[in-house]
């Protein structure tokens, strides 16, 4: 199975799955994945399939991206097939930034999924539902904000000098 | 005994014939004596510094034979250092730790995080410096710092243990 062959096993199951291709021709990505975009709703669907079917048994890896300018989010899955043929895929999801964004949560599928969405969640304020711990894993309880957040601004606190510390507000953005 | 016959300190050796030797000195001596020759210090790291502190800690530098022993437990610490990074989740244990130690108790910032925040200033997470919430009495720079820094900075907390004495005697006369 090679990555034109995956993709249409999964097109066949999900239509709505679009593989991602860099708009500059020039961009050459270090590691030739197969990329694919799927709604957010079909993502938990989506794993479940890779899994059962398909023979991705590992979840690498779960983060999120902030496009603040185009205003949203994308989080990112990195699936491992580990069996022979050894194949990676990121699927990847968008998501608005606006009014508490939400995903269906994995960690019932991959237990990878449990810590890497409550990072997720701490850093970036993206809820997963279902899941069975939703609470923040590096910050304290009480953090105020989600400090990877493009739009984040540091207030200072009593272990911060002054208010010079604290992400500079990007042009154009509320 | 070797340190109590150097020449510089206030001691003075007698020979009993035959028998050994005795040394007279002051109490605030002796006391400042026995705490500069035995810093225990809190086995704590927080972050790469520690392993720094650690290869001070192993034989090729061997902090043992200055007396420093490591001790599990703050109530038998009489040194903290802080080796590493200070966040702000971390800073409430820090004090905790640090009021659980007995008096007197001294404290080492090791690196530059731990001095200022170092590289992590522009961070939301961490402290700005461990002495926004406890007393330092020494600084090391570096990033992180070599074990010889830290060592050195032991001999510098040495000599400020040797001036305790003399200071608190000066205090309690000018207090009359």
């Amino acid at each position: 199975m090679d990555k034109v062959a995956l993709l249409q096993k999964i097109k066949e199951r999900f239509p709505d799955a679009a593989e991602v291709v860099s708009a500059d021709p020039k961009f050459v990505r270090a590691i030739d994945d197969l990329q694919v975009k799927v709604p957010g709703a079909q993502v938990k669907e989506l794993a479940g399939h890779l899994k059962q079917n398909l023979g991705f048994d590992f979840l690498n890896f779960l983060t999120a991206v902030d496009y603040v300018k185009e205003n949203r989010f994308e989080v990112v899955y990195h699936f491992l097939r580990s069996s022979q043929p050894a194949l990676q895929l990121v699927v990847k999801v968008d998501l608005p930034r606006d009014g508490g964004p939400t995903l269906p949560s994995l960690s019932g599928l991959f237990s990878a999924a449990d810590w890497q969405e409550r990072e997720t969640f701490d850093l970036f304020g993206i809820g997963f539902d279902g899941h069975p711990n939703p609470k923040r894993i590096l910050l304290w309880e009480g953090y105020p904000g989600w400090p990877l957040r493009k739009d984040y601004v540091h207030t200072a606190d009593k272990y911060d000098n002054g208010s010079e510390i604290g992400t500079p507000k990007l042009p154009g953005v509320k | 005994m070797g340190v109590i016959q150097d020449k510089v300190l206030p001691s003075t050796l007698y020979k009993v014939g035959g028998l050994g030797e005795i040394s007279m000195t002051t109490v605030d001596f002796f006391i400042d004596w026995a705490r500069k020759s035995s810093i225990w210090p809190l086995t704590f790291g927080l972050a790469c510094c520690a392993i720094e502190m650690m290869a001070a800690y192993a034989t090729r530098f061997d902090v043992n034979r200055l007396g420093v022993i490591p001790r599990p437990s703050p109530r038998q610490a009489d040194l903290m250092i802080i080796a590493g990074t200070v966040t702000k989740k971390m800073a409430p244990a820090i004090e905790k730790l640090y009021n659980q130690m007995p008096d007197p108790r001294f404290v080492i910032s090791m690196g530059a995080c731990s001095n200022c925040g170092g590289p992590y200033y522009d961070s939301y997470s961490v402290v700005k410096g461990v002495d926004r919430i406890i007393p330092v009495d020494v600084y090391i720079p570096g990033c992180p710092p070599r074990p010889e820094a830290l060592l050195n900075a032991i001999l510098a907390l040495q000599n400020k243990i040797d001036k305790i004495s003399a200071q608190k005697r000066a205090l309690a006369f000018k207090a009359g």
